[in-house]
């Protein structure tokens, strides 16, 4: 009976952790215009269009966020082994482990900002300090809390779910697939929409466009505080659904196994076959509704 | 200016890391001061291949490089015999970083076809380094397999940013090179103070805050040098501001 109830609890705080990490993962590398935005910011510049966005050309999301969360994991998971691991010591642990990681990536992000801008001399581009410091802390904010998720929920996965690998590369794995789910589901929405407001919604990127994008906005310039304030509406949200739903039917998986381990593997291929069949309705009726796809 | 080939700085770290391998294995911690080098040259040949236009590709080349590195490195250390003494491992860790290194490049210039010119050269040369980094840093944290994901991911980092960080027209091996010295000391820093952590295993305590202090010290020299670079290289620095053109 115990274990039933580890494994429910398991699986709800798992689905509850990943959906919050994947809101603030996204709001993280939006504040810092990381990721697939920042080859648009980085164009900007080069056709005149001087900017005051943070430049936290870090890499891409899943390596960085595999660092911030490996870093926290790894400080928490040794805390835990020195002075033991109850669920007290091991959200304590984590909260360190984060708070150290979320050091350097201000340190990786202030080192990323200078540089980009100190390559942009010939295209004029001014190194104003107050558009890093002003966006830095909320950045680390979301940094933070991200690595803090995915620590507790490599914790969570590890002790509750019965998952047989350790907690550092557990959250490795949570690191690279946020980072995947956050570039791929939450920067579209930033990258291609809000950067390119003054064109048709939805009409994408083509090449002749690339780095014009806004660099003003409701009240004179604008800069990466806004972004995430906007951002968080939409783009937050899906990638915190897509990665909280992975994480939840990916635990059920070890919840279904009723009748042999066997269960749980025809439950997940079922809910597997579900999602495809889903997509597939839902593109045909996006085609249907507003037509074919144009050719460029 | 005049750019340090890849060919010199290559060498140069192969010694050093060589050589710092060698103090870390009879205890002598602060040798992982000479790991700073093979970092560098890391860094310089993520910076030779993605100068070919590979833009977001950068990123890729590094954690490409610094797996097949880490990977080598891990090998060498699971076996008893390699880690008797440390020049049969470090012996271990080369060859095998060199062979896999080269075979990758190789792969990936006549099968894949990526067209990347002196990939072979630049993929083994950033497998080598990595692979000593790599090696030394487990020397210092310990046989602890918990530990490998982290020190893979940050080693990768640290490679893989200095060339992604400076990218632009304005781009030169000086300043990229320079930002590469702060990270490899922000690296060994913050390795420094998880070997602290986890501590208790094969070296005293006292070893890994002379780790600490001697990297940051480094770090402190490194990002003057770097600032001062960053300075004569930027157009302007202001405190706050508008495009003068518009306004």
């Amino acid at each position: 009976m115990a274990a039933i109830i580890s494994l429910l609890l398991g699986t709800a705080l798992a689905g509850l952790l990943a959906f919050l990490a994947g809101i603030f993962e996204d709001s993280e590398s939006n504040a810092g215009s990381a990721s697939n935005p920042n080859s648009q910011v980085q164009l900007a510049p080069q056709i005149g269009n001087r900017h005051r966005y943070f430049n936290k050309a870090i890499s891409g999301e899943p390596p960085a966020n595999a660092l911030w969360a490996t870093t926290a994991a790894t400080i928490a998971y040794l805390l835990t082994a020195h002075f033991g691991g109850d669920a007290f010591a091991v959200l304590i642990a984590s909260i360190i482990g984060a708070a150290a990681s979320t050091l350097l990536l201000c340190a990786y992000g202030v080192l990323s900002h200078i540089s980009r801008i100190a390559s942009m001399k010939n295209f004029e581009q001014t190194m104003y300090w107050d558009s890093l410091l002003t966006p830095l802390p909320l950045d680390a904010a979301f940094g933070f809390l991200t690595a803090l998720m995915l620590t507790l929920l490599a914790f969570a996965a590890h002790s509750l779910l019965g998952n047989p690998f350790s907690v550092p590369l557990l959250a490795f794995f949570f690191g690279i697939t946020i980072g995947a789910i956050g570039s791929s589901t939450g920067d579209i929405y930033y990258g291609a929409e809000r950067l390119y407001q003054h064109y048709i919604f939805g009409s994408g990127i083509p090449i002749s466009v690339q780095g014009d994008i806004d660099v003003k906005g409701e009240y004179g310039y604008r800069n990466s505080v806004d972004t995430p304030y906007f951002t968080m509406r939409f783009g937050g949200l899906v990638t915190g659904l897509a990665f909280g739903m992975l994480i939840f039917l990916d635990a059920w998986s070890r919840l279904f196994t009723f009748a042999g381990v066997w269960t749980s593997v025809i439950v997940v291929s079922v809910l597997v076959l579900i999602i495809l069949i889903f997509i597939y309705l839902l593109e045909v009726y996006a085609r249907k509704r507003y037509g074919r796809y144009t050719e460029d | 200016m005049k750019e340090i080939s890849i060919h010199t700085l290559f060498g140069a770290a192969l010694l050093s890391g060589i050589a710092g391998i060698i103090l870390i294995g009879h205890g002598i911690s602060i040798g992982i001061v000479f790991l700073w080098l093979p970092f560098l040259s890391a860094a310089n040949s993520v910076r030779g291949m993605a100068k070919y236009g590979l833009g977001t590709g950068n990123a890729s080349i590094g954690y490409w490089g610094a797996a097949v590195g880490a990977t080598s490195a891990f090998v060498a250390s699971l076996s008893v015999s390699c880690r008797s003494t440390p020049f049969l491992y470090v012996a271990a860790v080369v060859a095998i970083s060199l062979v896999i290194g080269l075979a990758t490049g190789v792969l990936a210039d006549k099968v894949i076809r990526m067209k990347i010119p002196r990939i072979e050269l630049n993929s083994a040369v950033i497998a080598v380094s990595t692979a000593l980094i790599t090696a030394g840093s487990l020397l210092i944290l310990g046989s602890n397999y918990g530990l490998y994901p982290f020190i893979y991911i940050i080693i990768t980092l640290a490679v893989l940013h200095p060339y992604n960080a400076s990218t632009g027209a304005g781009e030169n091996q000086k300043r990229t090179l320079t930002l590469a010295l702060v990270e490899a000391c922000m690296t060994t820093l913050v390795i420094g103070i998880v070997a602290m952590l986890a501590s208790g295993s094969a070296m005293p305590i006292s070893d890994d805050v002379a780790i600490v202090v001697v990297s940051a010290c480094g770090l402190v020299i490194a990002v003057v040098a770097w600032y001062r670079l960053v300075k004569s290289d930027t157009y302007e620095i202001k405190w706050t501001g508008y495009s003068p053109a518009e306004h």
